[in-house]
């Protein structure tokens, strides 16, 4: 590596470090967490019967939130250009999260026929696309979680 | 993408029909001509239908198969009890299984008798109490800030009022203000996102805020549309607000690459130097300019 590209990885790096992301993102975020931890303590009144106690489902539901600020924090201090690369593994994630759970998943394989399909074109060897097929197959994904994967695909794809 | 569209469809619609909104959406701000946009929903609805009809047959012939005397006698109950189901209705649910449902439930939505007019049953029970949770916001009739955080009457009899009608609950304790301060965080989020897509040099961050954006506010307004009743019943989860396990998670990780977007590919557009830095350690699939600047 040359010394100029150092010293400007040098300079991006610091420059990342004073910007925090859009403020306006923050602010969306943290009012939805916060109106979310109101109004679910209010409306968990029904479960309440059948947990462990008063604060048991707000007390589930705000450790879920700190999890999702958790993979929030990892995605915020990565950079975007790695997102493709990552984007088949990330696959995995809601697949191992629900393939336990196989009354509210769907067939995981559907997802990454996509990806399968154009894995040619971003010079994958040959046998990683039936890796990817075979892994996949048989777990179980929920189609709400899976709208983020045509996203990623579709912003890839074009180019 | 069509034949993960296809599939949902026959495992759930509202997923779908958010999927395919989602889809033309983006396909619309890349820049893709009408003409090519209305082929694609073409197909999509040709393999909907397609896969629709196998689904619909499929399922009527199950439940043919696996008919047992006792549920016969509570199916025929609960459809007496109804007193907007048409004969088309009837049709449809007793020999279409669960596409005739999805329509029959469109069609039950879209006749008279209103909903006021209809006497509760476990059917409609859903959009009764969001009605009446809505309703009651605005209890003193002095000013619509709603009952109050914790003071909510119909929590306790809406079901699932923590995740698929907590809208209805946002509405009753906090009023039509809070209502449409929610409403305004989902409909700023897009803009905000528009911004930032604008302010990008290449074309794989701006469609990838575009796309979050879009996916999290679609799912929102949709969540808004069935409590409201402006579409049937349907499961759809506000994002971030309602109570969800992997819900949770999925929206936090797509405002974390909303974040990371503005974090990096903003800066790096502004800096001339860390622009030029920044090209040539992208990989060539990722060097395209941003269409819409």
């Amino acid at each position: 590596m040359s010394k100029e590209s150092t010293l400007t990885a040098e300079v991006e790096d610091k420059k990342a470090q004073r910007n925090i992301g859009d403020p306006v993102i923050w602010g969306i975020y943290i009012s939805l967490v916060l109106i979310s931890m109101v109004e679910s303590f209010s409306a968990s009144s029904q479960i309440i019967g059948t947990g462990a106690g008063m604060y048991a489902p707000i007390f589930k539901h705000a450790i879920l939130l700190f999890g999702g600020f958790c993979a929030l924090l990892v995605f915020y201090f990565t950079n975007y250009k790695n997102f493709p690369s990552s984007s088949h593994s990330s696959l995995l994630l809601p697949s191992w999260l629900l393939s336990s759970r196989p009354s509210s998943g769907r067939i995981s394989m559907v997802p990454s026929v996509p990806s399968t399909w154009d894995s040619s074109r971003y010079n994958r060897p040959k046998w990683l696309k039936y890796l990817l097929w075979l892994s996949l197959h048989g777990l179980r994904h929920h189609t709400n979680d899976a709208k983020m994967y045509p996203i990623e695909e579709f912003s890839y794809a074009p180019h | 993408m069509l034949f993960y569209s296809a599939l949902t469809f026959s495992q759930g619609l509202t997923n779908t029909l958010l999927l395919m909104g989602i889809s033309a959406i983006m396909m619309l701000i890349s820049g893709a001509k009408l003409k090519k946009l209305l082929v694609v929903l073409l197909v999509y609805g040709v393999c909907g239908g397609i896969f629709f009809t196998i689904k619909s047959l499929n399922d009527s012939k199950e439940e043919n198969l696996n008919l047992d005397p006792k549920t016969e006698v509570v199916v025929a109950a609960e459809v007496e009890e109804l007193p907007t189901d048409n004969a088309l209705v009837q049709f449809l649910t007793k020999n279409f299984g669960r596409g005739g449902t999805w329509v029959a439930r469109f069609i039950r939505h879209y006749t008279p008798p209103q909903l006021v007019d209809q006497k509760m049953n476990s059917k409609n029970q859903q959009e009764m109490y969001a009605r009446m949770a809505q309703a009651n916001s605005n209890r003193y009739g002095i000013f619509p800030t709603g009952v109050g955080p914790g003071n909510s009457r119909e929590c306790s009899r809406l079901p699932l009022a923590f995740s698929d009608y907590i809208y209805s609950i946002i509405t009753e304790e906090l009023g039509i203000v809070g209502a449409l301060f929610v409403l305004l965080l989902f409909v700023g989020l897009v803009f905000r996102a528009k911004r930032i897509a604008l302010q990008c040099s290449y074309a794989f961050p701006s469609f990838l805020v575009m796309g979050m954006s879009v996916m999290i506010s679609l799912q929102a307004l949709f969540h808004m549309a069935i409590n409201t009743g402006v579409v049937p019943v349907s499961g759809q989860p506000l994002p971030l607000v309602s109570m969800g396990g992997t819900s949770t998670l999925m929206v936090s990780v797509a405002f974390g690459i909303m974040l990371s977007v503005s974090r990096y590919a903003i800066q790096n557009a502004h800096d001339k130097e860390l622009k030029k830095a920044d090209h040539d350690k992208l990989p060539e699939n990722l060097r395209a300019e941003n269409p819409t600047l």
